[in-house]
């Protein structure tokens, strides 16, 4: 196996150009709502060798978030997400460097001086990039002999390892949640690397004892990095960021209530980009001031009950992952006039942090981390999707349930049966795709699209 | 020839057999369990048969599809679609684990299927095990144990004293030298008995009650005493994998000129003769002997201690090659497969991995990939 010494950063660095020149382009959002006017053709066209290469802007600005308004917060985001790949990349600083899952909570790392990665957001970044890196290192992790059942954003994570796009870890930390593949995966890079790592265990059920064992593990977290990093964590700072957090997820929460309007105000996109920002943005004070944004606007538009997209036809309720190979929202929006009014990614529902003492902030921390995304459905009974999606059912006048069934989430698959009779109890027209997040080889975006419009035209939706 | 080895073959090829059909007719309730974790012994102390589910004799998954999709794996498949078949109408309760995100599901689907199509038992419980060894996790788990005693207690109206749990523990310790013997003959240049037949022996030993594998193992330890597999020219392995049970997959790998003396299978003999302490608190150490001994892939922080385990393994057995066994789509087994690959270029033994559907054929293709990858090993040797 390649271990390796170097890095380079090539796609890091093209996905960084991308983000800085979509940051200085937010800070005129009515010139770039009339560049986006000028690009709408390519926003529904299929992907071609041109127009990927605007994939991040037309994912953004092709659909409904070129409000003017909700490009300022991109903008506002974006500070954050550059910076954070500009601390990857900064080989030259003396901070230590901690890898951390892409499904944890940051908070406790930041109140550390440290810099971090999260290996598997390189896909994400290498699609920012205009670029099909995510598959050459799928590829790349698959020929080193990596299952290729797993998690194509694990796969990622070790191709980018392999490819000297990672930077060099002085520790690892990760969780048993939400899946095997990441469990897996995690053993995998810890076995590359050779450092330190550190695992959290995830509890099974929502008890107190519990969200105790969690909080415990937190505890031994904060063990662990006091001693692998020679510091001691700054709870001023903690403080801070944990104050930080509990505004963002107000105003995040309130906007996965309000799309229950029809029409709805918002969508899943300033979701899933405030999930993407997780990884730069959680408590960061940029990161709190793009959702009272995208809360303020998406608050005016309710107001004057004005929809989201233009003209909103269909309410869809998704479950897990969106395909980002191909931006498939604006397409959606555009030629059917369909809109995501509640998703299991970027819907936040979660509990305030106490930030009076140590432990009281430990102890909220450890719920807020076991009620994120991913995390908060995964680790335990069928009951932690199904409950919650029965309350989206009764609460956001959906007219069909999105099943996008990434091929990493077996235990997601395995709950096929029990969705599905939840939607014919609803009444809910279902449509159950297979595919993969990041890996356009399990399925092209033509076959995509084609199961969509015939299950629109097929349920009379469209 | 061994009569008690021809016993044991015949019940692991079968579900239902005569020493738990007894059982229940003594009164004695059996509960299923899906995986290693599971501590046999708690369950023996409240009064009952401890029982592992297979997927043995199962030929399709048609209803068990009606719930998993075809990236869920095949044991999980087959396993419930017996259920949905009543195959396990036998039994008086099921005990699942959070072991991969295919086998916990099935608590999910069993008790779906419980209050919509009326699927028995009604005792459907999920025993929950930390995926690391922390002290943490070690009290965690603790407590989980405490819990597991209550709930049978509560439930089957039994009475789970220390006094049953040390009888229990001393038992399921008697079971485990004796495996022990075994496992020690195997070491020898002739051994007593075929890999195949190992796994029908430790297959079928947690498929009847304790108290019957006991006097079976000593009666098979006495006949194997005189028992030699000639071993001339014949390659020494070690298995290493998730869950196996089709003796004939084993069968056709000895077939192409080796032994399988040794192996770390989810259903073999992983750990399998790993004793509990029989001094101190008897929960805290069956807390130990499931925590630190059963380890496999969904332990995430203890990579390096299978490793050398395995490495142990194959110079106790003087093994000359190791073949890990998969179910596809099993991430776990995926995971450990790489790792295992890096730890064989590094340690420089041979390793071949083979990936297969549970009862799934395709045994022509596997035939010619063992072949040539002994041809490999013996040139390799020469
Ligand atoms: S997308 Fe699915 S498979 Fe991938 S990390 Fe999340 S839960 Fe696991
Ligand atoms: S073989 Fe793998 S996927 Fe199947 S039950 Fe065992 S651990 Fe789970």
């Amino acid at each position: 196996m390649n271990n390796p010494s170097t890095e380079n950063f090539a796609i890091s660095r093209a996905a960084l150009r991308a983000s800085r020149f979509g940051a200085m382009l937010s800070r005129y959002p009515r010139a770039l709502g009339w560049v986006r006017r000028l690009m709408l053709p390519l926003a529904i066209q299929d992907e071609n060798s041109f127009n990927k290469h605007f994939r991040f802007f037309i994912l953004l600005a092709g659909c409904a978030m070129s409000d003017p308004k909700d490009l300022k917060a991109l903008g506002i985001l974006s500070r954050d997400l550059n910076a954070y790949m500009e601390n990857v990349m900064d080989e030259a600083s003396d901070k230590p460097m901690v890898w951390s899952e892409w499904n944890l909570s940051n908070e406790i790392l930041r109140a550390f001086d440290v810099r971090q990665y999260v290996p598997e957001t390189f896909a994400i970044v290498s699609q920012m990039a205009g670029s099909d890196a995510a598959v050459e290192m799928i590829e790349r992790a698959e020929e080193e002999g990596m299952a290729p059942e797993h998690c194509s954003a694990a796969k990622t994570a070790v191709g980018a390892l392999l490819a000297n796009e990672a930077p060099k870890p002085d520790v690892i930390i990760s969780s048993s949640h939400p899946c095997d593949s990441v469990a897996s995966s995690y053993q995998t890079l810890q076995y590359m690397t050779k450092v330190p790592m550190f695992v959290l265990d995830t509890p099974y059920w929502d008890d107190d004892k519990s969200f105790k064992h969690y909080e415990n593990n937190l505890w031994d977290l904060i063990a662990f990095l006091e001693k692998h990093l020679d510091q001691k964590l700054d709870w001023d700072k903690l403080r801070e960021i944990c104050a930080n957090v509990n505004q963002t997820n107000h105003y995040l929460q309130e906007l996965s209530e309000m799309s229950r309007a029809v029409p709805s105000p918002t969508s899943v996109e300033p979701l899933l980009l405030s999930w993407l920002g997780r990884m730069a943005a959680f408590g960061s004070p940029n990161g709190m001031e793009f959702a009272e944004l995208v809360h303020a606007n998406a608050r005016e538009r309710l107001r004057k009950k004005r929809s989201f997209i233009e003209k909103e036809k269909i309410r869809m309720i998704w479950y897990d992952v969106p395909l980002v190979f191909a931006p498939l929202f604006p397409w959606l929006e555009k030629k059917f006039g369909a809109v995501v009014v509640s998703d299991f990614m970027g819907r936040i529902q979660t509990v305030p942090i106490d930030t009076s003492s140590p432990e009281t902030m430990v102890r909220d921390l450890a719920k807020t981390h076991l009620y994120c995304t991913m995390v908060r459905h995964t680790r335990g009974p069928a009951e932690f999707y199904l409950e919650e999606f029965k309350k989206i059912i009764d609460e956001y006048s959906g007219d069909c349930f999105i099943f996008m069934g990434h091929q990493g989430c077996k235990g997601g698959w395995a709950l096929r049966k029990m969705f599905r009779d939840v939607c014919r109890e609803a009444g809910l027209p279902s449509l159950f795709v297979s595919s993969d997040i990041f890996d356009k080889r399990h399925v092209t975006e033509e076959e995509v699209k084609r199961q969509f419009e015939d299950f629109f035209r097929s349920n009379g939706l469209a | 020839m061994s009569d008690t080895l021809d016993i044991i073959k015949k019940l692991a090829e079968k579900d239902v057999n005569e020493y738990i059909t007894q059982a229940a007719d003594e009164g004695r309730k059996i509960l299923g369990y899906m995986c290693s974790f599971v501590p046999e012994e708690i369950i023996h102390a409240a009064g009952m048969v401890p029982y592992r589910l297979r997927a043995v004799g199962s030929k399709e998954t048609r209803l068990g599809d009606t719930y998993y999709s075809a990236i869920n794996c095949s044991l999980v498949r087959h396993i419930f679609d017996k259920a949905l078949n009543s195959e396990f109408a036998f039994l008086n309760g099921v005990v699942f684990m959070n072991g991969c995100d295919h086998a916990r599901r099935m608590y999910d689907n069993w008790r779906n299927a419980f209050q919509t199509q009326g699927l028995g038992p009604e005792f459907l419980h999920m025993f929950v095990a930390p995926h690391t060894t922390s002290e943490t996790s070690f009290q965690r788990f603790l407590d989980e144990l405490r819990d597991f005693s209550d709930v049978l207690e509560k439930h089957f109206n039994a009475a789970l004293t220390t006094e049953a749990l040390q009888n229990s523990i001393a038992i399921y310790n008697q079971r485990r030298e004796l495996l022990r013997g075994l496992n020690e003959m195997r070491k020898l240049p002739e051994p007593p008995i075929f890999g195949a037949e190992m796994l029908a022996v430790q297959s079928a030993m947690t498929s009847i009650p304790v108290e019957n594998a006991v006097d079976l193992l000593e009666q098979l330890t006495i006949e194997l005493q005189n028992r030699r597999i000639d071993g001339e020219g014949k390659l020494r392995i070690v298995l290493a994998g998730g869950a196996m049970e089709e003796i004939e997959h084993i069968q056709m790998i000895e077939s192409c000129g080796a032994i399988a003396v040794a192996d770390n299978l989810c259903t073999g003999g992983r750990r399998a003769d790993v004793s509990v302490e029989e001094y101190g608190d008897p929960i805290a150490a069956v807390a130990k002997r499931y925590l630190y001994e059963v380890s496999c892939p969904r332990m995430i922080d203890e990579f390096d201690k299978r490793s050398a385990s395995l490495e142990k393994i194959m110079k106790d057995y003087r093994t000359d090659a190791l073949i890990t066994e998969k179910l596809m789509f099993c991430d776990l087994w995926g995971g450990e497969n790489f790792l295992l690959k890096q730890e064989s270029k590094r340690l420089g033994f041979p390793m071949l991995s083979l990936e297969r559907e549970m009862y799934g054929g395709g045994e022509g293709q596997m035939r010619t990939r063992v072949q040539a990858f002994f041809e490999m090993v013996r040139n390799r040797q020469s």
